[in-house]
């Protein structure tokens, strides 16, 4: 008998292929999972393999009828036991053999067992370990190319098209984006004046007000309204076109859908949301000073502490400018492509318009906290 | 009205996996100028795939797609827009933009697509008298201000077909053009679809199930089944022919090779 080495050394020489691949996977499958990790390496690994392999095989029946556990009944248990007993029965006393037909048969259905468990296992650690970054990755690249194609044709779409984005994106956005920023900037004026009472310094309330509503809340809350109202009715509106098969119809007409729909939107968003920051500013600071008047801040008290708040170079208006015109963007963006790649017909629809306002949320905040971190050099630490 | 010099389609060892399912196993097809193909068989066989491949809306797993020898898979998708433009493509739910009335969409490849500078030089009277000719030749009159939304199924799928007559493309991809139409109107469709490739030298390609109009109008009927080209042959072979998938699909029989799933449901009820 010649050398060969391990399990399928052995197996090899019975003629059955099937049985070799079968067998290997059974035992490495059934001991590992057993806790016998050391045994299916000594198989594998060792080249005197008769002997290994029987002392492996052996102590693991041993094992099995020591300790029959409810899954010992499970086909890889059988199988095993019903090839270790027609190949080596005057060595192991196993008298449980049966016609390797039937052996086949059953090693087969091992096999097919083992292979959906392995293939599992597989699958999602594929999609944990490998697949999940590359489709951040992806996802991001492919935002970057819709960006740069919907840049590239802002300028093939005609005036009316871009002033219809507007009008339906910015100025329909902004009641409800003026309203809120208002509320919130009452609600904070009311708590920052009942604060600064204790401390006799309520005629600060107007430069904090200012500040905050400039730089933080009125960027961030009509962003916040324009993903709500805009965002989604773009994911929605492109998503109804791709099931319907409109975006298709687009690009058999040799028109890009990136350029011809995207862009206006990307555009207006982007232009539009720092406009309705302004006007929210301009409401949020008056209803802070509508609050503060009520609490005993005088009109000139409120104004003069302005004034004195907000840098005079205008920065503080910049930013909170920047920082809409970056959101504004983002949910453009986000909105567009989403309903560009929209699939699975109606369901699909809602599926990309939830995806596309919950991740417009989540880079508007990622964006604030980087913007805020840059234009006022980093974390003070 | 130009006369096309016909478009040659040929796919090479065109493969459609959706997920795990194949739509389509290594399809290969040489369609010539200016020839009225007709492609039928079992709904969900992939025929609409087939078509969409041609126009590079699906991107097969395998295989190649060549426009005129110009191999439009290997193309990014900017440079297929050139190519596209010379395509006129009939949608099988019309996909009418539904935002633009009737005349804006029959329109809107003269006035937006990259062929645009072609129609340049036409008056607005013209372009609206063109729209108007076009709505006539599909049996609409006077519906150019309506919206899709007014309008019918049939009536969405004829304006659909006028839009893809008007910028005059040299090849046709038809998506089952007459399901759904009465059969008046669906014979006026197959005469123009006929018609309009005989005028112009169009390269057709039909995708449909009416066995009435294959025999009307294809030069050519390729059958799909599991996957792959099941016959490819004239009309007259296909009519005549004495394969028993091919007989089963062309009378439209219960029993033989084809197994429904509603006619295997019955036969287990029945047993």
């Amino acid at each position: 008998m010649s050398h060969t080495t391990g399990l399928k050394g052995i197996l090899q020489r019975s003629d059955d292929m099937l049985l070799t691949y079968n067998i290997g996977k059974c035992l490495g499958a059934v001991l590992a999972v057993k806790g016998l990790v050391s045994h299916p390496v000594i198989v594998w690994e060792v080249s005197d393999t008769r002997a290994v392999l029987l002392k492996a095989a052996a102590s693991a029946l041993t094992w099995f009828g020591a300790d029959p556990l409810p899954w010992c009944h499970c086909t890889a248990y059988r199988a095993i036991v019903t090839y270790i007993g027609v190949m080596y029965q005057d060595r192991l006393d196993v008298n449980m053999a049966t016609r390797p037909t039937d052996i086949k048969r059953t090693m087969t259905e091992v096999a097919d067992e083992t292979t959906l468990v392995l293939e599992g296992v597989g699958r999602v650690s594929r999609q944990v370990v490998i697949s999940g970054p590359l489709s951040v990755i992806r996802y991001i690249g492919d935002v970057f190319l819709v960006l740069t194609e919907a840049v590239s044709g802002i300028r093939e779409t005609d005036l009316i098209t871009h002033i219809r984005q507007w009008f339906l994106l910015g100025v329909q956005t902004f009641p409800i984006a003026g309203t809120t920023v208002g509320l919130s900037s009452a609600v904070f004026a009311y708590y920052t004046v009942m604060s600064l009472k204790n401390y006799g310094a309520s005629g600060l309330v107007g430069g904090i007000v200012a500040i905050t509503v400039v730089r933080e809340t009125g960027p961030l809350i009509a962003g916040i309204m324009l993903t709500a109202r805009a965002g989604s009715s773009i994911a929605a509106e492109l998503g109804a076109m791709r099931a319907s098969e409109q975006i298709d119809a687009l690009r058999v007409m040799g028109l890009s859908p990136v350029r011809y729909l995207a862009s206006s939107r990307i555009l207006a968003c982007t232009l539009m949301l720092p406009v309705l920051t302004v006007l929210s500013d301009l409401m949020g600071v008056a209803a802070g000073g509508l609050v503060a008047s009520s609490n005993g801040v005088s009109t000139q008290q409120y104004i003069t502490s302005i004034r004195n708040a907000l840098h005079h170079s205008g920065s503080d208006i910049f930013e909170g400018l920047y920082k809409a015109m970056v959101f504004g963007c983002i949910v453009g963006v986000i909105g567009c492509n989403e309903g560009l790649n929209s699939t699975g017909g109606a369901a699909g629809v809602g599926s990309s318009t939830i995806r596309a306002v919950v991740l417009s949320l989540a880079l508007i905040f990622l964006a604030d906290l980087l913007i805020t971190f840059t234009t006022n050099g980093g974390l003070a630490l | 009205m130009s006369t096309s010099k016909g478009v040659s389609i040929r796919l090479q060892g065109i493969c459609v996996d959706h997920g795990s399912l194949s739509v389509l196993k290594d399809i290969n097809l040489t369609i010539n100028p200016g020839e009225l193909v007709c492609v039928v068989g079992l709904s969900g066989c992939g025929k609409s795939t087939l078509l969409k491949c041609m126009s590079a809306l699906v991107e097969p797993t395998y295989g190649d797609v060549y426009i005129d020898d110009i191999n439009i898979t290997a193309l990014k998708e900017s440079q297929r827009h050139a190519i596209r433009a010379r395509m006129g493509f009939v949608f099988q739910y019309a996909a009418l933009f539904d935002s633009m009335s009737v005349f804006e969409n029959v329109v809107f490849g003269i006035r937006k697509g990259p062929l645009r500078s072609r129609y340049a030089g036409l008056s607005r009277v013209a372009i609206a008298r063109r729209v108007t000719e076009l709505l006539f030749d599909v049996g609409l009159v006077g519906i150019e201000r309506r919206m899709p939304s007014e309008l019918s199924g049939g009536m969405r799928r004829r304006v659909g077909l006028a839009r893809a007559l008007a910028t005059e493309p040299d090849v046709i991809l038809y998506d089952e053009p007459t399901s759904g139409l009465d059969p008046v109107t669906a014979a006026a469709i197959d005469h123009l679809i006929v018609e309009t490739r005989e005028r112009r030298n169009v390269t057709s390609i039909v995708v449909t199930h009416d066995m009435a109009s294959v025999m009307r109008i294809a030069d050519r009927v390729v059958m799909l089944y599991g996957g792959k080209v099941h016959f490819d042959g004239s009309r007259d072979a296909f009519r005549d022919s004495s394969d028993p998938v091919v007989r089963q699909f062309t009378v439209g029989d219960v029993t033989g090779p084809i197994q429904t799933r509603m006619h295997s449901g019955g036969s287990r009820s029945d047993a």
